[in-house]
């Protein structure tokens, strides 16, 4: 009853978005920016909606099957290993400005720490929990208590030891993580978020204390330097649905089939665009429509 | 066999790699070795676009956004452009969205005191400092410099400054270069400025971000692309002061030619033990 | 109460801001409105610069809550070290509000935040050589990890040292004197195979990055908030 209720207002809401558009498309008035292709705002509309569709049919009761994530499953062997070697738990996820395009990593980052939180406290690990994100700070701590706490083990947390910010600046934060790695000598090594050419130097320091490590990145160009050195490695969008694996909501879990959707969508267009070059015409010229009235 | 594991182990060792690469990077910056350099179509395709489309005064907005950290690979590349540029006639506006652009800009103005000799300030370029704000501020200033921001980096109100008052908006500008250490800089440009306004974008960019927006370029979204330290180096043969990058550049080769020698070492080492680890099994 | 400050009010904030951002990327109805708009958005964006800068203020505090914590369970062995990076904390401040006194007590002097001479001095002798050695490091962690990833364990792990060995060859000077055609094979595997390459991973993060936006707006992604309850 309730899937149906919000299935019935997300109907709604996009019915409105449709009716408001072909409206001002009658009465000639310029609702949409007329040097931004609408395309994209359809397809991200379309996406959004197919997403929440899957969320819904997940609430009525439909499971869907998710691909394992070696990267993430191995995070409880590394906790728990730690543990058997008596040393502590390392996690970070970037440093910056989290008010810029890297937020959703920062999230992404965020949501992984949850979950090797509540691992540490599960299993009695330490965590140290380093960052470079001055906005994150109370969150980050929230996030470590909530794991300790939620585990019956409040004794162990210690926000001057689990949590420990260095800076924003980004070669003397690589810095300070680099030395927590190997001064503390820990354990395991995670590493998810976004990261810049600081990836192999948290990777190279985690190698020289023989740590398990799991790293993950959105950022593309860092991608190849975890998966040659880590041991488990999150590839690219795999971060975000890290996060929905934590929760092990099969309604969260279910929207990541909107990813899909989406995945299947480009593929259609590159072929197509692949198809429609060697006939010599161009889709991106198909594509570029803009919103433009009189 | 012994003998082969206990060399394998001394090859292993960090410490023999780190020494030796030590050397290699410091041995020909002190001692260059005056390897030719052959310049690549990319970089000569830059060279010749500057060379046919832009005519004396002619105006450019510079983005400097990089870090000390990747001055190296990024100044060489920005000094022989800006010396390309003022060569042409042409009048730069140099901004950035990046805090540290205000120390890298004073920096290369000090390393590169003969270019800007001559020039002068307010007429023939101007530094608009920290403009704060990411995408948003790049928006802004693609729309009206002025009305974004009111006074240079050095405290001036812009309307002073006879330069500014020949350019406000993207359009008005006949180049855009954007040297950056960062991807996401690049996306704001295309963005805010190429889609809108269509504006010719030029990148220089590090060598390990190239690749993620080498679509821009193949989109043509941009005119070209100076890739790392090598491409500042090219371009300094190109426009004929040594720099920087020429100097860089046989530290760069014998440093990649050690590792290459490292890599093959690593593999007669790898194998070695693999097929003696074989034969023992055997028996 | 608490829950509403603790869990409602911050998702709505969410929620609201991603709407907010959708409609000031798209909407436009006339001129006026599309520039109310544009500053409505650069409103957004300065008032993150602005949390950002005090979340800063934040950052400074836990430093030293660190190194005073780290102090007292440590003691003279810890010391020396916190003493230097507490002094330089303060020493930094301190000659920042300096510059920022004399913008306002004497603009003429050109002398601002990032100007002023002691501060500048300090960047660009002690900051950057710093900050620039760090970055080298990373010449002797690509070495040493290239050592050990590039083994020829099977045939696709050769095909990636073949197209390394390429790329190396490409960018150095050396090469160029072995076959001239290195360069021209190095541009093409950094232009189409290796762009192939990234393109996916490019496409998979944006439209993970939707699914994220969706989970957020719907209230579904909540572990960035710490607490559930």
């Amino acid at each position: 009853m309730k899937a149906a209720k919000s299935l019935a207002i997300a109907l709604a809401i996009l019915l409105l978005i449709v009716v408001i558009s072909v409206a001002a498309w009658f009465l000639k008035i310029q609702l949409y920016n007329p040097k931004t292709p609408l395309s994209g705002f359809l397809v991200l509309i379309g996406l959004l909606a197919a997403g929440y569709y899957y969320m819904s049919e997940a609430r009525a009761g439909t499971t869907y099957p998710v691909r394992k994530i070696p990267a993430f499953d191995a995070i409880e062997e590394a906790v728990a290993r730690s543990v058997e070697m008596g040393r502590p738990v390392h996690m970070t996820f970037g440093y910056g400005s989290i008010s810029s395009s890297m937020a959703p990593q920062y999230v992404a980052g965020l949501g992984v720490l949850s979950h090797v939180a509540r691992m540490c406290g599960k299993y009695g690990a330490k965590l140290i929990a380093t960052l470079g994100v001055p906005e994150a700070i109370a969150t980050t701590e929230e996030i470590v208590r909530e794991g300790y706490y939620s585990a019956g083990r409040p004794e162990l947390f210690d926000p001057a030891y689990n949590v420990r910010y260095f800076t924003d600046q980004q070669f003397a934060y690589a810095s300070a993580v680099q030395a927590t790695l190997i001064r503390e000598n820990v354990g395991a090594n995670i590493v998810v978020g976004p990261f810049y050419a600081e990836s192999l130097i948290f990777m190279e320091a985690g190698n020289m204390v023989n740590a398990l490590q799991i790293a993950g990145t959105a950022r593309e160009t860092q991608v190849p330097f975890f998966v040659l050195v880590a041991d488990y490695s999150f590839i690219g969008e795999e971060i975000f649905a890290a996060g929905a694996l934590a929760s092990g909501d099969r309604e969260t879990l279910a929207s990541i089939r909107g990813q899909d959707i989406g995945k299947l969508l480009v593929i259609v267009l590159t072929v197509l665009g692949i198809l429609m070059l060697l006939g010599g015409l161009k889709l991106a010229d198909y594509l570029n429509w803009v919103w433009k009235v009189g | 066999m012994s003998g082969s594991i206990s060399l394998g182990k001394i090859l292993e060792s960090r410490e023999l790699l780190y020494t030796l690469l030590l050397i290699s990077v410091i041995l020909p910056i002190i001692h260059p070795l005056g390897i030719p350099i052959a310049v690549s179509a990319r970089t000569k395709a830059v060279y010749d676009y500057i060379e046919k489309n832009l005519k004396p005064g002619c105006h450019v907005y510079f983005e400097i956004y990089y870090e000390v950290a990747a001055r190296g690979e990024l100044e060489p590349n920005v000094v022989a452009l800006t010396k390309h540029l003022f060569d042409k006639g042409c009048k730069i506006v140099y901004g950035s969205l990046a805090s540290y652009g205000v120390v890298v800009f004073n920096l290369l103005k000090s390393t590169a005191a003969d270019i800007f000799q001559g020039k002068e300030y307010g007429k023939d370029y101007v530094f608009l400092g920290y403009v704060a704000g990411g995408e948003s501020a790049a928006a802004s200033l693609a729309k009206s410099i002025k009305g974004t921001v009111s006074t240079d980096n050095y405290g001036n109100r812009l309307e002073d400054l006879p330069l500014m008052r020949e350019v406000d908006k993207a359009t008005d500008f006949d180049l855009v270069i954007i040297a950056s250490s960062g991807t996401d800089t690049f996306a704001y440009y295309v963005r805010q400025w190429y889609t809108p306004y269509n504006v010719p974008l030029l990148f220089a960019a590090l060598s390990i971000i190239a690749p993620s927006i080498e679509p821009y370029v193949g989109a043509k979204q941009a005119v070209g692309m100076l890739v790392g330290q090598r491409a500042g180096a090219e371009y300094e043969v190109l426009v004929g002061r040594l720099g920087l990058g020429m100097a860089s550049m046989d530290a760069q080769s014998t440093s990649h030619m050690l590792v290459l020698a490292f890599i093959v070492i690593g593999n007669v080492v790898y194998w070695s033990r693999r097929l003696s680890s074989k034969k023992g099994g055997g028996k | 109460m608490s829950l509403v400050v603790r869990k409602y009010i911050p998702q709505l904030i969410v929620s609201v801001i991603i709407v907010l951002s959708i409609a000031f990327y798209y909407l436009y109805i006339n001129d006026s409105v599309a520039k109310g708009l544009t500053t409505a958005d650069k409103a957004l964006s300065d008032w993150a610069v602005i949390v950002t800068s005090f979340a800063l203020i934040v950052g400074g505090v836990d430093i030293l809550r660190y190194h005073l914590t780290k102090i007292r369970r440590e003691g003279l062995r810890q010391a020396p070290f916190s003493a230097v990076t507490i002094s330089l904390l303060a020493i930094m401040v301190i000659l920042a509000l300096i510059g920022w006194y004399w913008s306002y007590a004497n603009p003429k002097a050109g002398i601002t935040i990032t100007t002023q001479p002691q501060f500048t001095w300090l960047y660009s002798n002690i900051y950057a050589p710093a900050d620039s050695a760090m970055y080298s490091i990373l010449v002797f962690y690509i070495a040493s990890a290239s050592y050990r990833a590039f083994r020829v364990r099977n045939p696709p792990a050769l095909l990636l040292l073949v197209t390394a060995v390429i790329v190396m060859l490409g960018n150095t000077t050396i090469g160029g004197l072995i076959w001239p055609g290195f360069l021209g094979l190095r541009d093409w595997i950094m232009t189409v195979p290796n762009t192939a390459a990234f393109r996916p991973i490019t496409i998979g993060a944006g439209l993970g990055t939707i699914i994220l936006g969706l989970r957020l707006l719907t209230w579904r992604e909540i572990s960035w908030m710490g607490r559930r309850d």
